[in-house]
Protein backbone atom coordinates (compact mmCIF):
# COMPACT_ATOMS: atom_id res chain seq x y z
CA UNK A 1 0.00 0.00 0.00
CA UNK A 2 1.67 3.17 -1.05
CA UNK A 3 -0.87 6.06 -0.97
CA UNK A 4 1.46 9.06 -1.20
CA UNK A 5 5.04 9.11 -2.34
CA UNK A 6 7.08 11.70 -0.87
CA UNK A 7 9.65 13.47 -3.09
CA UNK A 8 11.67 15.88 -1.16
CA UNK A 9 8.74 18.82 0.03
CA UNK A 10 6.08 17.15 -2.52
CA UNK A 11 3.69 14.40 -1.71
CA UNK A 12 2.48 12.91 -4.89
CA UNK A 13 -0.60 10.69 -5.05
CA UNK A 14 0.19 7.76 -6.01
CA UNK A 15 -3.65 6.27 -7.39
CA UNK A 16 -4.04 9.46 -9.40
CA UNK A 17 -0.69 9.08 -11.06
CA UNK A 18 -0.81 5.57 -12.10
CA UNK A 19 -4.80 6.51 -13.46
CA UNK A 20 -3.13 9.65 -15.44
CA UNK A 21 -0.19 7.21 -16.96
CA UNK A 22 -2.77 4.22 -17.22
CA UNK A 23 -4.67 6.65 -19.73
CA UNK A 24 -1.25 7.95 -21.35
CA UNK A 25 -0.08 4.61 -22.09
CA UNK A 26 -3.07 3.08 -23.09
CA UNK A 27 -3.75 5.87 -25.74
CA UNK A 28 -0.55 5.83 -26.52
CA UNK A 29 -0.95 2.14 -27.52
CA UNK A 30 -4.80 2.30 -28.74
CA UNK A 31 -3.03 4.76 -31.49
CA UNK A 32 -0.45 2.20 -32.47
CA UNK A 33 -3.21 -0.63 -32.72
CA UNK A 34 -5.99 1.49 -35.03
CA UNK A 35 -3.66 0.81 -38.55
CA UNK A 36 -3.26 -2.49 -37.69
CA UNK A 37 -7.00 -2.89 -37.96
CA UNK A 38 -7.24 -0.67 -40.92
CA UNK A 39 -8.39 2.76 -39.02
CA UNK A 40 -6.46 5.76 -39.28
CA UNK A 41 -4.17 6.39 -35.67
CA UNK A 42 -5.06 10.54 -35.84
CA UNK A 43 -9.01 9.00 -35.55
CA UNK A 44 -8.85 7.43 -32.92
CA UNK A 45 -6.22 9.58 -30.68
CA UNK A 46 -9.04 12.16 -31.64
CA UNK A 47 -11.36 10.43 -30.54
CA UNK A 48 -10.49 8.94 -27.55
CA UNK A 49 -8.76 12.49 -26.26
CA UNK A 50 -12.35 14.15 -26.66
CA UNK A 51 -14.14 11.36 -25.22
CA UNK A 52 -11.96 11.64 -22.27
CA UNK A 53 -11.84 15.36 -21.90
CA UNK A 54 -16.12 15.28 -22.12
CA UNK A 55 -16.06 12.25 -19.61
CA UNK A 56 -14.40 14.71 -17.01
CA UNK A 57 -16.69 17.27 -17.47
CA UNK A 58 -19.56 14.82 -18.06
CA UNK A 59 -18.72 13.90 -14.25
CA UNK A 60 -18.83 16.85 -12.50
CA UNK A 61 -22.24 17.64 -14.10
CA UNK A 62 -23.27 14.17 -12.86
CA UNK A 63 -22.09 14.95 -10.15
CA UNK A 64 -23.92 18.32 -9.72
CA UNK A 65 -27.04 16.73 -10.83
CA UNK A 66 -26.83 14.02 -8.29
CA UNK A 67 -26.28 16.82 -5.19
CA UNK A 68 -27.54 20.14 -6.73
CA UNK A 69 -28.06 21.83 -3.36
CA UNK A 70 -24.31 21.27 -2.00
CA UNK A 71 -22.91 22.99 -5.18
CA UNK A 72 -25.97 25.54 -4.90
CA UNK A 73 -24.50 26.44 -1.08
CA UNK A 74 -21.06 26.79 -2.73
CA UNK A 75 -21.08 27.29 -6.67
CA UNK A 76 -17.16 27.82 -6.67
CA UNK A 77 -17.10 23.96 -6.21
CA UNK A 78 -18.51 23.67 -9.68
CA UNK A 79 -15.10 24.43 -11.15
CA UNK A 80 -13.00 22.51 -7.89
CA UNK A 81 -10.01 19.83 -8.91
CA UNK A 82 -11.30 17.30 -6.46
CA UNK A 83 -11.63 14.43 -7.57
CA UNK A 84 -14.04 12.86 -5.33
CA UNK A 85 -16.21 15.55 -6.90
CA UNK A 86 -16.79 13.43 -9.81
CA UNK A 87 -19.58 10.88 -10.64
CA UNK A 88 -17.66 7.48 -11.86
CA UNK A 89 -20.76 6.37 -13.44
CA UNK A 90 -21.65 9.99 -15.02
CA UNK A 91 -18.03 10.19 -16.62
CA UNK A 92 -18.40 6.98 -18.40
CA UNK A 93 -21.35 7.57 -19.87
CA UNK A 94 -20.51 10.83 -21.26
CA UNK A 95 -17.22 9.21 -22.80
CA UNK A 96 -18.73 6.71 -24.46
CA UNK A 97 -21.68 8.77 -25.53
CA UNK A 98 -19.24 11.34 -27.19
CA UNK A 99 -16.91 8.67 -28.56
CA UNK A 100 -20.07 7.14 -30.52
CA UNK A 101 -20.88 10.31 -31.36
CA UNK A 102 -17.29 11.61 -33.13
CA UNK A 103 -17.04 7.71 -34.27
CA UNK A 104 -20.23 8.57 -36.51
CA UNK A 105 -19.35 11.93 -37.30
CA UNK A 106 -15.85 10.56 -38.59
CA UNK A 107 -16.79 7.56 -40.70
CA UNK A 108 -15.24 5.15 -37.84
CA UNK A 109 -17.51 1.91 -37.26
CA UNK A 110 -18.36 1.85 -33.77
CA UNK A 111 -17.19 -1.81 -33.61
CA UNK A 112 -13.59 -1.26 -34.84
CA UNK A 113 -13.45 1.43 -32.60
CA UNK A 114 -13.68 -0.89 -29.41
CA UNK A 115 -11.07 -3.27 -30.90
CA UNK A 116 -9.02 -0.49 -31.64
CA UNK A 117 -9.51 0.98 -28.01
CA UNK A 118 -8.72 -2.71 -26.51
CA UNK A 119 -5.19 -1.91 -25.54
CA UNK A 120 -6.28 1.11 -24.11
CA UNK A 121 -9.05 -0.65 -21.69
CA UNK A 122 -7.20 -2.98 -20.65
CA UNK A 123 -4.10 -0.86 -19.74
CA UNK A 124 -6.74 0.99 -17.64
CA UNK A 125 -7.56 -2.18 -16.18
CA UNK A 126 -4.16 -2.76 -15.10
CA UNK A 127 -3.72 0.74 -13.48
CA UNK A 128 -7.05 0.28 -11.62
CA UNK A 129 -6.32 -2.51 -10.31
CA UNK A 130 -2.68 -0.84 -9.22
CA UNK A 131 -4.54 1.88 -7.70
CA UNK A 132 -6.34 -0.49 -5.83
CA UNK A 133 -3.18 -1.88 -4.24
CA UNK A 134 -1.98 1.83 -3.62
CA UNK A 135 -5.02 2.70 -1.76
CA UNK A 136 -5.30 -0.72 0.07
CA UNK A 137 -8.88 -0.88 -1.66
CA UNK A 138 -10.32 -4.08 -3.27
CA UNK A 139 -8.93 -5.82 -0.60
CA UNK A 140 -9.03 -9.77 0.10
CA UNK A 141 -10.27 -12.14 2.58
CA UNK A 142 -8.05 -13.66 5.28
CA UNK A 143 -5.81 -15.78 4.28
CA UNK A 144 -2.81 -18.35 5.58
CA UNK A 145 -1.23 -18.84 2.21
CA UNK A 146 2.25 -17.84 2.44
CA UNK A 147 1.18 -14.89 -0.12
CA UNK A 148 -1.01 -13.22 1.77
CA UNK A 149 -0.26 -9.38 2.29
CA UNK A 150 -1.06 -8.00 5.79
CA UNK A 151 -3.53 -5.41 5.75
CA UNK A 152 -5.84 -3.63 7.58
CA UNK A 153 -5.77 -5.95 10.67
CA UNK A 154 -5.14 -9.40 8.95
CA UNK A 155 -2.85 -11.57 6.54
CA UNK A 156 -5.39 -11.49 3.32
CA UNK A 157 -5.21 -12.54 0.06
CA UNK A 158 -3.57 -10.52 -2.53
CA UNK A 159 -6.86 -9.66 -4.34
CA UNK A 160 -5.68 -6.12 -6.47
CA UNK A 161 -2.39 -7.99 -7.27
CA UNK A 162 -4.68 -11.08 -8.94
CA UNK A 163 -6.36 -8.84 -10.33
CA UNK A 164 -3.47 -6.79 -11.89
CA UNK A 165 -1.39 -9.99 -12.81
CA UNK A 166 -4.73 -11.18 -14.58
CA UNK A 167 -5.31 -8.00 -16.09
CA UNK A 168 -1.85 -8.02 -17.55
CA UNK A 169 -1.96 -11.36 -18.80
CA UNK A 170 -5.27 -10.37 -20.96
CA UNK A 171 -3.50 -7.31 -21.96
CA UNK A 172 -0.42 -9.01 -23.28
CA UNK A 173 -2.85 -11.85 -25.01
CA UNK A 174 -4.97 -9.18 -26.78
CA UNK A 175 -2.01 -7.23 -28.01
CA UNK A 176 -0.58 -10.32 -29.43
CA UNK A 177 -3.82 -10.99 -31.71
CA UNK A 178 -3.16 -7.34 -33.11
CA UNK A 179 0.13 -7.48 -33.64
CA UNK A 180 0.22 -11.11 -35.43
CA UNK A 181 -2.52 -9.69 -37.49
CA UNK A 182 -5.32 -12.25 -36.33
CA UNK A 183 -7.79 -9.38 -34.95
CA UNK A 184 -8.26 -7.74 -38.17
CA UNK A 185 -8.92 -10.40 -39.95
CA UNK A 186 -11.74 -11.16 -37.16
CA UNK A 187 -15.14 -9.42 -38.01
CA UNK A 188 -15.34 -5.85 -36.07
CA UNK A 189 -15.98 -6.83 -32.73
CA UNK A 190 -14.51 -9.69 -31.99
CA UNK A 191 -11.33 -8.65 -30.53
CA UNK A 192 -13.50 -6.22 -27.71
CA UNK A 193 -15.71 -9.34 -26.52
CA UNK A 194 -12.72 -11.64 -26.24
CA UNK A 195 -11.41 -8.99 -24.22
CA UNK A 196 -14.30 -8.69 -22.19
CA UNK A 197 -14.93 -12.14 -21.86
CA UNK A 198 -11.20 -12.57 -20.47
CA UNK A 199 -11.44 -10.35 -18.40
CA UNK A 200 -14.87 -10.48 -16.58
CA UNK A 201 -14.02 -14.03 -16.27
CA UNK A 202 -10.64 -13.16 -14.11
CA UNK A 203 -13.09 -10.52 -12.45
CA UNK A 204 -15.38 -13.73 -11.23
CA UNK A 205 -12.51 -15.63 -10.12
CA UNK A 206 -10.51 -12.72 -8.13
CA UNK A 207 -14.08 -11.68 -6.50
CA UNK A 208 -14.29 -15.02 -4.91
CA UNK A 209 -11.47 -13.83 -2.60
CA UNK A 210 -12.41 -10.09 -1.78
CA UNK A 211 -12.63 -9.01 1.78
CA UNK A 212 -14.98 -6.04 0.72
CA UNK A 213 -17.64 -7.46 -1.73
CA UNK A 214 -21.44 -5.94 -1.25
CA UNK A 215 -23.39 -9.37 -0.26
CA UNK A 216 -27.38 -9.75 -1.37
CA UNK A 217 -29.69 -10.56 1.12
CA UNK A 218 -29.47 -13.98 -0.36
CA UNK A 219 -25.69 -14.38 -0.10
CA UNK A 220 -24.23 -13.96 -3.39
CA UNK A 221 -21.17 -11.30 -3.76
CA UNK A 222 -22.97 -8.90 -6.18
CA UNK A 223 -19.42 -8.19 -7.88
CA UNK A 224 -19.27 -11.82 -8.95
CA UNK A 225 -22.95 -11.83 -10.50
CA UNK A 226 -22.36 -8.61 -12.50
CA UNK A 227 -19.12 -10.09 -13.54
CA UNK A 228 -21.20 -13.20 -15.39
CA UNK A 229 -23.77 -10.80 -16.52
CA UNK A 230 -20.83 -9.37 -18.56
CA UNK A 231 -18.78 -12.69 -18.93
CA UNK A 232 -22.45 -14.31 -20.78
CA UNK A 233 -23.15 -11.09 -22.78
CA UNK A 234 -19.47 -11.51 -24.10
CA UNK A 235 -19.45 -15.12 -24.57
CA UNK A 236 -22.73 -14.92 -26.55
CA UNK A 237 -21.45 -12.20 -28.68
CA UNK A 238 -18.06 -14.00 -29.55
CA UNK A 239 -20.08 -16.76 -30.46
CA UNK A 240 -22.70 -14.76 -32.51
CA UNK A 241 -19.46 -13.12 -34.22
CA UNK A 242 -17.94 -16.40 -34.73
CA UNK A 243 -20.79 -17.72 -36.65
CA UNK A 244 -21.19 -15.32 -38.78
CA UNK A 245 -18.38 -15.69 -39.99
CA UNK A 246 -18.10 -18.68 -40.28
CA UNK A 247 -21.39 -18.46 -42.72
CA UNK A 248 -19.67 -15.61 -44.55
CA UNK A 249 -16.58 -17.96 -45.17
CA UNK A 250 -18.95 -21.45 -46.15
CA UNK B 1 -34.25 -34.18 -41.57
CA UNK B 2 -33.34 -31.27 -39.86
CA UNK B 3 -33.89 -27.64 -40.48
CA UNK B 4 -31.48 -24.98 -40.77
CA UNK B 5 -33.54 -23.61 -37.21
CA UNK B 6 -32.20 -26.91 -36.14
CA UNK B 7 -28.66 -26.93 -37.14
CA UNK B 8 -28.33 -23.36 -35.86
CA UNK B 9 -29.40 -24.21 -32.40
CA UNK B 10 -26.88 -27.30 -32.36
CA UNK B 11 -24.31 -25.08 -33.05
CA UNK B 12 -25.01 -22.96 -30.05
CA UNK B 13 -25.68 -26.01 -27.98
CA UNK B 14 -22.43 -27.71 -28.56
CA UNK B 15 -20.29 -24.68 -27.94
CA UNK B 16 -17.50 -24.38 -25.32
CA UNK B 17 -18.63 -21.31 -23.88
CA UNK B 18 -21.43 -22.62 -22.09
CA UNK B 19 -18.71 -24.29 -19.75
CA UNK B 20 -16.75 -21.41 -18.98
CA UNK B 21 -20.10 -19.62 -17.79
CA UNK B 22 -21.19 -23.13 -16.11
CA UNK B 23 -17.62 -23.08 -14.66
CA UNK B 24 -17.83 -19.27 -13.47
CA UNK B 25 -21.83 -19.81 -12.05
CA UNK B 26 -20.55 -22.66 -9.89
CA UNK B 27 -17.47 -20.70 -8.37
CA UNK B 28 -19.72 -17.65 -7.89
CA UNK B 29 -21.88 -20.14 -6.43
CA UNK B 30 -19.32 -21.70 -3.94
CA UNK B 31 -18.34 -18.46 -2.82
CA UNK B 32 -21.66 -16.88 -1.50
CA UNK B 33 -21.69 -15.89 1.74
CA UNK B 34 -23.46 -14.67 4.73
CA UNK B 35 -25.15 -11.31 4.79
CA UNK B 36 -23.05 -9.26 7.13
CA UNK B 37 -20.04 -11.87 7.70
CA UNK B 38 -17.34 -9.88 5.76
CA UNK B 39 -18.06 -6.90 7.72
CA UNK B 40 -18.52 -8.14 11.10
CA UNK B 41 -15.62 -8.24 13.11
CA UNK B 42 -13.20 -5.91 11.49
CA UNK B 43 -10.64 -4.30 13.66
CA UNK B 44 -10.23 -1.07 13.90
CA UNK B 45 -8.32 0.79 10.51
CA UNK B 46 -8.02 4.21 8.46
CA UNK B 47 -10.00 2.50 5.95
CA UNK B 48 -13.26 2.57 4.38
CA UNK B 49 -15.86 0.04 5.98
CA UNK B 50 -13.72 -0.61 9.03
CA UNK B 51 -14.43 1.05 12.54
CA UNK B 52 -12.53 4.42 13.41
CA UNK B 53 -9.26 3.49 15.50
CA UNK B 54 -10.14 5.07 18.93
CA UNK B 55 -8.22 7.80 20.62
CA UNK B 56 -7.71 10.34 23.37
CA UNK B 57 -6.28 13.36 23.09
CA UNK B 58 -6.02 16.95 24.53
CA UNK B 59 -7.37 19.48 23.05
CA UNK B 60 -6.87 23.78 22.17
CA UNK B 61 -9.06 24.45 25.30
CA UNK B 62 -7.23 22.42 27.69
CA UNK B 63 -10.31 19.59 27.87
CA UNK B 64 -9.54 16.28 26.36
CA UNK B 65 -11.17 14.25 23.10
CA UNK B 66 -12.22 10.34 23.24
CA UNK B 67 -13.23 9.35 19.44
CA UNK B 68 -15.55 6.67 21.08
CA UNK B 69 -17.08 9.56 23.14
CA UNK B 70 -18.86 11.07 19.66
CA UNK B 71 -20.40 7.35 18.81
CA UNK B 72 -23.70 8.26 17.73
CA UNK B 73 -22.90 11.64 15.70
CA UNK B 74 -21.88 11.95 12.41
CA UNK B 75 -17.51 13.25 12.44
CA UNK B 76 -15.41 14.75 9.62
CA UNK B 77 -12.51 14.14 11.22
CA UNK B 78 -9.45 16.34 9.89
CA UNK B 79 -5.82 15.94 10.34
CA UNK B 80 -3.92 19.27 9.59
CA UNK B 81 -1.09 21.54 9.98
CA UNK B 82 -0.88 25.53 10.50
CA UNK B 83 2.45 25.83 7.76
CA UNK B 84 0.12 22.96 5.19
CA UNK B 85 -1.09 25.28 2.88
CA UNK B 86 -4.28 23.45 1.72
CA UNK B 87 -5.08 23.18 5.14
CA UNK B 88 -5.50 26.48 5.80
CA UNK B 89 -7.29 27.19 2.39
CA UNK B 90 -9.67 24.21 3.31
CA UNK B 91 -10.47 25.52 6.84
CA UNK B 92 -12.98 28.37 6.53
CA UNK B 93 -14.83 25.87 4.57
CA UNK B 94 -14.94 23.51 7.19
CA UNK B 95 -16.19 25.81 9.34
CA UNK B 96 -18.99 27.10 7.14
CA UNK B 97 -20.16 23.38 7.44
CA UNK B 98 -20.09 22.88 11.20
CA UNK B 99 -22.02 25.89 11.50
CA UNK B 100 -24.31 24.79 8.44
CA UNK B 101 -24.43 20.96 10.26
CA UNK B 102 -23.71 20.99 13.63
CA UNK B 103 -27.68 21.67 14.50
CA UNK B 104 -28.27 18.24 12.90
CA UNK B 105 -25.80 16.55 15.09
CA UNK B 106 -22.28 16.91 12.89
CA UNK B 107 -19.43 17.44 14.52
CA UNK B 108 -15.88 18.43 13.27
CA UNK B 109 -12.37 17.57 15.12
CA UNK B 110 -9.37 19.26 13.35
CA UNK B 111 -6.53 16.67 14.73
CA UNK B 112 -3.27 19.57 14.73
CA UNK B 113 -0.45 17.11 14.19
CA UNK B 114 1.55 19.45 16.92
CA UNK B 115 4.34 17.10 16.53
CA UNK B 116 4.44 19.25 13.32
CA UNK B 117 3.99 22.36 14.73
CA UNK B 118 4.14 24.78 16.88
CA UNK B 119 1.23 25.68 19.28
CA UNK B 120 1.62 29.33 18.89
CA UNK B 121 0.55 28.89 15.24
CA UNK B 122 -2.25 26.77 15.85
CA UNK B 123 -3.88 29.09 18.44
CA UNK B 124 -2.90 31.97 16.27
CA UNK B 125 -4.31 29.99 13.22
CA UNK B 126 -7.86 29.41 14.91
CA UNK B 127 -8.06 32.21 16.37
CA UNK B 128 -7.30 33.92 13.31
CA UNK B 129 -9.93 32.14 11.25
CA UNK B 130 -12.82 32.24 14.43
CA UNK B 131 -12.49 28.06 14.24
CA UNK B 132 -15.54 26.95 16.88
CA UNK B 133 -15.35 23.54 16.23
CA UNK B 134 -12.88 20.96 18.58
CA UNK B 135 -9.00 20.94 17.58
CA UNK B 136 -7.20 18.15 19.05
CA UNK B 137 -3.65 18.29 19.56
CA UNK B 138 -1.54 15.40 18.47
CA UNK B 139 1.63 15.91 20.52
CA UNK B 140 3.72 12.94 19.36
CA UNK B 141 1.89 11.51 16.02
CA UNK B 142 0.65 8.61 17.22
CA UNK B 143 -2.61 9.60 15.90
CA UNK B 144 -1.55 9.93 12.57
CA UNK B 145 0.44 7.13 12.67
CA UNK B 146 -2.26 5.00 13.96
CA UNK B 147 -4.92 6.25 11.08
CA UNK B 148 -2.09 6.10 8.42
CA UNK B 149 -1.68 9.93 7.81
CA UNK B 150 1.10 10.24 4.87
CA UNK B 151 0.23 13.73 3.47
CA UNK B 152 -1.82 16.97 5.32
CA UNK B 153 -4.46 17.31 4.97
CA UNK B 154 -6.45 14.11 5.40
CA UNK B 155 -10.21 13.56 6.03
CA UNK B 156 -12.22 10.86 7.05
CA UNK B 157 -15.82 11.00 7.45
CA UNK B 158 -17.02 8.73 10.46
CA UNK B 159 -20.71 7.64 10.47
CA UNK B 160 -22.62 7.61 13.69
CA UNK B 161 -21.88 3.64 13.69
CA UNK B 162 -18.46 4.98 14.34
CA UNK B 163 -17.47 3.30 11.10
CA UNK B 164 -15.07 5.49 8.13
CA UNK B 165 -17.50 5.91 5.21
CA UNK B 166 -14.74 8.05 3.16
CA UNK B 167 -11.70 9.43 3.15
CA UNK B 168 -10.11 12.35 1.03
CA UNK B 169 -6.65 12.24 1.05
CA UNK B 170 -5.10 16.14 -0.18
CA UNK B 171 -7.43 19.16 -0.58
CA UNK B 172 -7.91 21.74 -0.07
CA UNK B 173 -11.33 20.32 -0.28
CA UNK B 174 -14.48 22.09 -2.08
CA UNK B 175 -16.93 23.14 0.19
CA UNK B 176 -19.61 21.17 -2.26
CA UNK B 177 -17.58 17.72 -1.14
CA UNK B 178 -17.82 18.78 2.69
CA UNK B 179 -21.77 19.39 2.33
CA UNK B 180 -22.46 16.14 0.33
CA UNK B 181 -20.19 13.98 2.63
CA UNK B 182 -21.98 15.78 5.96
CA UNK B 183 -25.16 14.98 4.23
CA UNK B 184 -24.72 11.22 3.65
CA UNK B 185 -23.33 11.09 6.99
CA UNK B 186 -26.26 12.68 8.94
CA UNK B 187 -28.42 10.59 6.00
CA UNK B 188 -27.08 7.17 8.34
CA UNK B 189 -28.00 8.86 11.36
CA UNK B 190 -31.55 9.62 10.79
CA UNK B 191 -31.81 5.90 9.50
Amino acid sequence: MLPVLPLGPLSLPVPGLLLILGLALGSWLAERAAPRLGLAAKDVSDILFYSVLAGLVGARVFMILRTPAAFAASPGSVFSLNPALLDPVGGVLTAVAVAAWLAQRRGVPWARLADALVPFFAVLQVALALRAAAQGDLFGLPTTRPWGVALWGAVRHPTQLYWAAGALAVLAVTWRWLARGEAAAWPPGMLFWRFVALSAAWFVFVAGFRGDSPVSAAGWRLDQVTGVLILALALVQWRRLSLARAARAA
Amino acid sequence: MSSPFDSKWKTWLVWPGWLLLAAALLWTWARRTQPGTLVQGRPPAPQVGFPAPDFTLPTLEGSTLRLSDLRGQAVILNFWASWCPPCKAEMPALQRVYEAYQPQGLVVVAVNVTAQDARPNVEAFVAEHGLTFPVALDLDARVAAAYRVHSLPTTFFIGPDGVIHDIVIGGPMAEALLRQRAEALLALKEK
